[in-house]
């Protein structure tokens, strides 16, 4: 069904119905993973994949050589085991990004036959077998096992960016199920005797295709189901203890896992990273932007996230002395947890949980009292600065209590999802911290909207076009109620583009930051950086964005699910043989003054390309106010026009300001109908501050009453 | 025969030779009669010499002395004339009993209360029915309260809408109201009263009268008290009843012509509307359903076979034990225990919702060993198929529709929940819980589905209390439960459970994520506009703190060892499925006035779910092991009408789904359903989307999963199914098929009585017998023509013999039913 709809999403953006200018798009790359040390002869699918010669991965130990039509793909045996990025480059840019995993086992192909149990293909256990789902259809493997062994069935799916929703399954050699997991893409399977076995995966709703993609790994190694506690001081060595199956050297844990399979426990010690690594596995769900952290793993085993935090880490406790951290799990079902502290007049505490940022499956409440009067309550952040095309709502919620009077209060949290379902998995974080604001940013690779409340969702990366100037949309999660102004710059910039600072505004979510590109740029494809800085306080914070980007095609958001992530670099293409369709500069390049109350013209160059002739009304945005000037309108093929920014209609405030002008038109682009938007190249502009009277400050005027 | 009169009235039970029987009477030993307007129906009892009773009220003669204090009717009536006292004398068949009365204030009239005495009138000739004045929106421009829960709304109705138009006290007879219920000005109803009725009469008196409300102070009706409960009666037998009305000061009423009656199985007995309960000549089990004034009742009737029960089988379990006590006691010889070929076709077909393979039934019926039953049983509840099948009827039940395309991730992945709960054989109460108090989506938590359906506090509390319950409560949203105790208080505190039920939108609009909305939970009931407390029927109102999901107190609730609801419709839930007929039938209509037809069999079911953790598993290993279960389908001289007593296997028609994949088992062919892997079985396919596609499914009735109730599965034969089978081309389709069993039997050397043989296992899982064999080789040898005129070569011909032999089991009664 999803194939369908998908199919029918890119039927509705086919040619003969206007779109934006193409670019590379990944679909697949399969096999979606290897072996550390060893190569992968991998195909790759897509649209406008022209000349698509070469594949950027997010590790520089894996490199990618074109042959003929496939990639031979090179893992260096020092890359770590982990989730990293691969975009293919092309001649129409650099492609939004597919998870590669790379790995300590061995890996496998399925071969194209196995749809029965009777053709099942070997898989041996401690291996991975790459797949892809046919609609209509299951896949089969058959394995040895001894009888009493262990083995966990895992399939990694959602987290490789496949549309798969696995269905496991383990049967006897005659074909009879033993063993089933209708969700969650693992299955916990103790062999009852000597035998063959045969693993069994298909989707939920028998879809399949190449998007439909699996990596399925046997293993009788350790699996990890939780850690607790789920965070710690970044650069220290702290404890741990692991939670899962198979753990060498474990002990009972006497807690039955989500599938009520017993687990093991295992206490370690690891070296915390001072940093985190983002081109490697990490939290997918784009509001964990704003949480750091970093994957551990033992051998062979699945990742586990680890938050950082400058908190004290404490265990579930009644009392707490704040400021702290707990590390807390919503189980069992309908686990409601209760904490006291107690405050002080005038404090202000920031309470927060993390929980669904650490990608369970909760939906945390909070609420806090006093002597059992409630004072706040929280349901969890449904604000999305991202909009329907990049939801970044987090049911995580974040309270301000200020403290109006001496005393002990309470705290409870509980899962609004966990009335009735237990699973050990669900952990959480409560932060409980004297102000602390901060802040984190995430660039949104995706096209600009066609139309208002635009629905459609599409993969891609920044391309940069000769000529043209791109707008990189960039979210700002704020922490701790900081309202101020974040300075946006970009750096790592290839030769021949360029970018001028520009800010969020105080208050603001959201900005954007505009990277031109000169008429004759060198064709280009690499990752770039972008940073903000603002003033919290006495000090300058520098925060490094994030980025983000949908997995798949969605024409309506209202229909079908959006599937944004992280991901796990900030790429950028320069096409040096494609132009912009239109090119807008003001023609001389300087700092528009203009006097309080008073207006400034200056003449814009229109530069157009073969097909886009058409009328254009230019709009101009980037600084409150801005919006409510006139359009200026420039005639069918002019080069020219003038720019007349009145300070009567649109009202800047006093200070320095980054503007544009935006225009959409259509024509054809390399044959097809597209409709684009076009920005012009930033232009400075400095609103002057009303001359102030030469005694109105020593002097104020007596007020007549 | 010797025969003993005894006397019942509607307070005491005199005998002449049986002082012993004076125990059970229930009222005083001597009525009174209070007021010009009183009247008593009485009860004449005959104890028989085998100690039998037997109803003689319209068989006694009556005679009073003195005379002048009261007179009795022909049919036992009791009228007062003057005060004093009197005895009555009831003779009949050389027989005589005595009741003492006294009569008081027989010249004084009560005076008229307009909710206990006039509204029942309206009630009794059907004026408020729902098809009636009862309606909604009433009719022709009158509105009674439905069955006239309402009194005080009645009464504006009458008295006061339309300027007063409908009661002229000047001339009583000329108001509207009477008029219109004799028909003398036109009306759509017809004639619902007769001028020289009572109730007539009472009527005019009431608006001579100028209409009295009745005083606030006036007692209401507590209770009604039908006498006797319970007989044990003789086939086409007759029994009087006495319904006595209860009221708040403790004042007692006979109310026996006011009340209405109804029998829960039409085809054993009928009342009529003077409470003479009439019998036909089908023994077994019967309740007389009683309504008064919003209040219910029931009389019980056993009519045994009375045959003589020489012999039972074996008791295997706690199951044959109840079963086998009421043959005996019904008099009704059970039919034999059923052979290997049957038990191992009837239980497959119940458990795993298909027909054993060819293997299965080879092995089974060579198995020597006197455990293969147990042990059958055993290996079908741990087959997938066991999952698939009950999956499929939760599935149905739990509304896992599939209204859009787009509505396909949410019902896989309910219905894969439900097949790995059965299959893992989960508690049902936990299954129940993770159910009724599901959160988060459906995605995260598949639970979670039915919320999807069932959106409304309204919709949910219908089908908690009518799939996991056995109560239906939809009536009593707009008013009093017609049939039962329910009030429209009990439907709205019920529904306050649901009342903290939150939505948050998930990435798509398929559905919603579930939550606990922290707050008091109350619902507010629509016709006092009071809030209500969370209430579950008969816990009174709960207590639920703010930070608690009331849900799962009321999952809590029905999880308790001592909730009388619960495990008992389970139970009776699960007996239909391999009985055809519930122990409460309807299965999930279980009240007061549909009592079960063998109500030990019913507890000891529920005891024995509860003490073994509601384990399903466990439940259904009890019913099949039975022997009630393992006797045959063929009735003996006996038991061919019995319904309820469970004296045989009552045969019944394969479902929809089971019925199809029966289909291309024994013709080796496969039906591919659009979207599934080929060759998957109907019993296994997740929601009900695959309907549409399939005109098989449609006309056998597979349910669309639009309702709670397991009525939305047809089970009734109709034309249309008899002619697909017959003449459909997709069944056609299957006979000819190259791949299928003709072709292959046609293609195959060995001897013609070998193949037949497998065919019958195939469909019948028994062999063919001589008759059955001749008739079919002889079919099979005959020369035949194709199309073309020409003779068929002769596999040709052997295979359009075999495939004519295959149309015709297929159209076998013994093939379509699971008998």
């Amino acid at each position: 069904m999803t194939v369908l709809r998908t199919l029918i999403a890119a039927a509705m953006l086919a040619p003969g119905i206007a779109a934006e200018l193409p670019s590379i798009r990944l679909d697949t790359i399969f096999p979606p993973g290897g072996k550390a040390g060893t190569e992968v002869d991998a195909a790759i699918t897509g649209a406008d994949l022209d000349e698509a010669k070469a594949i950027h991965f997010s590790h520089p130990g894996i490199t990618a050589e074109a042959k003929e039509k496939r990639f031979i793909i090179k893992i260096a045996p020092d890359v770590p085991p982990g989730v990293y990025d691969a975009r293919v480059t092309g001649l129409l840019g650099i492609s939004n990004p597919r998870a590669f995993v790379v790995s300590d086992l061995p890996q496998s192909v399925e071969p194209a036959t196995n749809n029965t149990p009777g053709t099942a293909a070997d898989f041996a256990p401690d291996s991975s077998v790459c797949g892809t789902a046919t609609a209509a259809n299951s896949d089969y493997f058959k394995f040895t096992a001894k009888g009493g062994q262990r083995l966990i069935l895992n399939a990694d799916t959602a987290k490789i960016d496949s549309l798969l929703t696995p269905v496991l399954g383990v049967l006897d050699a005659n074909g009879r199920e033993l063993a089933a997991a209708p969700r969650g893409g693992m299955l916990d399977f103790t062999a009852p005797a000597d035998g063959v076995f045969i693993a069994r995966i298909h989707d939920l709703t028998y879809a399949g295709g190449p998007n439909h993609f699996y990596r399925l790994t046997l293993t009788t190694g350790p699996h990890i189901d939780f850690i607790m506690p789920p965070c710690a001081k970044p650069g220290a060595k702290s404890k741990f203890t692991i939670y899962g199956r198979n753990l060498e050297g474990g002990a009972p844990a006497n807690l039955a896992g989500h599938d009520g399979k017993p687990l093991d426990k295992i206490d370690v010690e690891i070296d915390v990273p001072p940093k985190g690594d983002t081109r490697a596995d990490g939290l997918m769900n784009p509001a964990a932007a704003a949480v750091p952290g970093f994957s551990y793993r033992l051998k062979s085993s699945n990742a586990v996230f680890i938050g950082f935090t400058d908190l004290p880490v404490v265990a579930e406790q009644e009392k707490l002395t704040v400021p702290c951290e707990v590390a807390g799990q919503y189980f069992p079902a309908a686990d409601t947890d209760i904490y006291t502290f107690d405050a002080k007049k005038g404090e202000v505490w920031w309470i927060e949980i993390i929980s669904r940022r650490m990608e369970c499956p909760t939906s945390p409440f909070l609420l806090v009292q006093r002597d059992a009067a409630d004072i706040l309550e929280a349901y969890g952040s449904d604000a999305n600065i991202g909009g329907a095309r990049f939801n970044v709502a987090s049911n995580d919620p974040a309270l301000r209590f200020e403290v109006k009077e001496d005393g002990t209060y309470r705290i409870t949290t509980r899962d609004l999802f966990g009335g009735s379902r237990k699973d050990p998995r669900n952990v959480y974080r409560l932060a409980i911290r004297k102000d602390s604001a901060d802040f984190q940013l995430m660039v949104i690779a995706e096209l600009p909207p066609e139309k208002k409340d635009d629905r459609t969702a599409t993969p891609g990366a920044a391309l940069a076009r000769a000529g043209g100037t791109i707008a990189l949309r960039v979210l700002a999660f704020r922490r701790d109620g900081f309202a101020g102004e974040i300075e946006l710059n970009a750096e790592n910039l290839p030769a021949g583009v360029t970018c001028i600072s520009t800010k969020i505004p105080a208050g603001a979510n959201e900005g954007m930051l505009l990277l031109t590109c000169v008429e004759k740029p060198e064709r280009w494809a690499g990752v770039i950086r972008l940073i903000g800085k603002a003033r919290i306080g006495e000090a300058e914070v520098v925060r490094e964005a994030r980025a983000g980007a949908v997995r798949w095609l969605v024409a309506n958001a209202d229909n079908d699910a959006v599937r944004p992530r992280l991901t796990r670099d900030l790429a950028l293409a320069v096409s040096a043989t494609e132009f912009a369709p239109v090119s807008i500069a003001a023609v001389e390049e300087k700092r528009w003054e203009i006097a309080a109350g008073g207006k400034v013209e200056f003449p814009l160059k229109i530069t157009r390309r073969e097909g886009f002739k058409e009328a254009l009304k230019l709009k101009a945005a980037g600084a409150p106010g801005v919006e409510a000037m006139k359009e200026i309108e420039v005639a069918p093929d002019a080069a020219n026009a003038t720019a007349t920014i009145d300070l009567a209609t649109a009202k800047l405030a006093a200070g320095e300001h980054v503007i544009r002008f935006e225009t959409q038109t259509k024509g054809k682009f390399r044959g097809k109908d597209v409709t684009t938007t076009v920005f012009s190249a930033p232009i400075r502009v400095a609103v002057l501050p009303p001359p102030a009277p030469a005694t109105a400050a020593a002097q104020p005027e007596p007020q007549t009453k | 025969m010797k025969r003993t009169i005894l006397f019942l009235s509607c307070l005491s039970f005199v005998a002449f030779a049986a002082p012993s029987l004076q125990v059970e009477a229930t009222g005083t030993p001597e009525l009174s009669l209070r007021g010009k307007d009183a009247k008593q129906q009485l009860i004449v009892t005959a104890k028989l010499d085998d100690g039998m009773l037997r109803d003689f009220t319209h068989k006694a003669v009556y005679s009073v002395a003195p005379e002048g204090i009261l007179k009795v009717g022909p049919s036992g009536i009791v009228a007062p004339i003057a005060d004093g006292s009197a005895v009555i004398t009831a003779t009949a068949e050389g027989a005589s009993a005595t009741f003492a009365v006294k009569v008081e204030g027989a010249g004084t009239r009560q005076p008229i209360n307009f909710a206990n005495q006039i509204v029942p009138v309206f009630t009794k000739a059907g004026c408020n029915s729902g098809g009636c004045h009862g309606k909604a929106g009433g009719q022709n421009g009158f509105k009674l309260s439905l069955l006239g829960f309402e009194p005080g709304e009645d009464y504006e109705h009458i008295v006061k809408e339309a300027r007063g138009r409908r009661v002229f006290p000047a001339s009583p007879e000329n108001s509207l109201l009477l008029t219109k219920g004799l028909n003398l000005t036109p009306h759509g109803g017809g004639k619902r009263l007769d001028a020289d009725s009572d109730d007539y009469a009472l009527l005019v008196r009431w608006v001579s009268q100028g209409m009295p409300l009745g005083s606030p102070k006036d007692p209401t009706v507590e209770r009604i008290e039908v006498l006797p409960k319970q007989r044990t009666m003789a086939l086409g037998g007759d029994q009087q009843l006495v319904v006595l009305a209860r009221y708040t000061d403790g004042s007692v009423q006979d109310v026996t012509r006011s009340a209405l009656y109804e029998a829960n199985e039409k085809s054993m007995a009928e009342a009529d509307e003077t409470g003479r309960v009439k019998l036909f000549d089908q023994p077994g089990d019967v309740a007389i359903m009683v309504r008064y004034q919003g209040k219910v009742g029931t009389f019980r009737a056993t009519v045994p076979l009375g045959a003589q029960v020489a012999s039972l089988p074996p008791a295997r379990n706690y199951i044959d034990e109840q079963v086998f006590a009421k043959l005996k006691a019904m008099g009704m010889p059970p039919s034999e225990p059923c052979d290997d070929a049957t038990f191992i076709r009837r239980s497959t077909l119940d458990i795993a919702g298909r027909l054993p393979s060819l293997e299965e039934t080879n092995r089974f019926l060579a198995d020597k060993d006197t455990a293969k039953r147990d042990r059958l049983i055993d290996a079908l509840l741990d087959s997938p198929e066991y999952a698939d099948f009950f999956a499929n009827k939760w599935s149905a039940l739990l509304r896992n529709k599939r209204a859009e395309a787009k509505d396909a991730t949410a019902t896989f992945a309910f219905h894969g929940w439900l097949r790995d709960s059965i299959k893992s054989n989960r508690p049902f109460n936990e299954i129940v819980r993770e159910v009724i108090a599901a959160t988060g989506s459906v995605e995260e938590n598949p639970a979670s589905g039915w919320y999807r359906q069932v959106k409304e506090p309204q919709q949910q509390l219908e089908d908690t209390a009518q799939l996991f319950l056995g109560v239906r409560m939809q009536c009593a949203q707009c008013h009093h439960h017609p049939f039962e105790k329910w009030s429209q208080n009990d439907y709205y505190s019920f529904s306050a459970f649901f009342a903290q039920v939150g939505r948050k939108p998930t990435a798509t609009k398929v559905s919603d994520s579930i939550f606990h909305r922290r707050g008091i939970a109350q619902a507010v009931n629509k016709k006092t506009k009071q809030p209500v407390k969370p209430a579950a029927l008969i816990t009174g109102p709960m207590d639920i703190p703010p930070d608690e999901d009331p849900r799962i107190a009321l999952a809590d609730w029905m999880s308790a060892k001592t909730n009388p609801f619960f495990a008992r419709t389970l139970v009776n839930r699960y007996w239909k499925h391999f009985f055809n007929r519930g122990i409460v039938e309807p299965e999930d209509d279980m009240r007061e006035t549909n009592p079960p037809s063998n109500p030990e069999l019913l507890d000891a079911l529920a005891k024995k779910f509860i003490e073994n953790g509601h384990d399903l598993k466990a439940l259904i290993r009890d019913i099949t092991r039975s022997q009630t279960y393992q006797l045959s389908a063929v009735p003996n001289n006996y038991n061919k009408s019995d319904r309820q007593n469970f004296s045989r296997y009552y045969a019944k028609r394969l479902p929809a789904e089971v019925l199809f994949d029966s289909l291309n088992e024994v013709t080796r062919t496969t039906s591919n359903f659009n979207g599934m892997p080929a060759g998957t079985r109907a019993i296994s396919l997740p929601d009900n989307s695959f309907n549409s596609g399939s005109y098989f499914l449609t006309v056998f009735g597979r349910p669309e999963s639009s309702s709670a109730c397991e009525c939305e599965r047809t089970q009734e034969a109709s034309l249309a199914q008899a002619l697909h089978l017959l003449n459909a081309k997709d069944i056609q389709e299957k006979l000819v098929s190259n791949n299928g069993t003709a072709a292959k039997l046609a293609a195959d050397p060995r001897p013609e009585d070998e193949k037949l043989r497998e065919l019958y296992l195939a469909a019948y899982s028994r062999q063919p017998d001589d008759n059955e064999l001749a008739l079919a080789k002889t079919h099979i040898a005959k020369p035949r023509n194709g199309t073309d005129g020409k003779p068929l070569d002769p596999t040709g011909a052997k295979r359009q013999g075999l495939e004519d032999i295959v149309w015709a089991l297929l159209n076998t009664k013994e093939f379509l039913f699971n008998h």
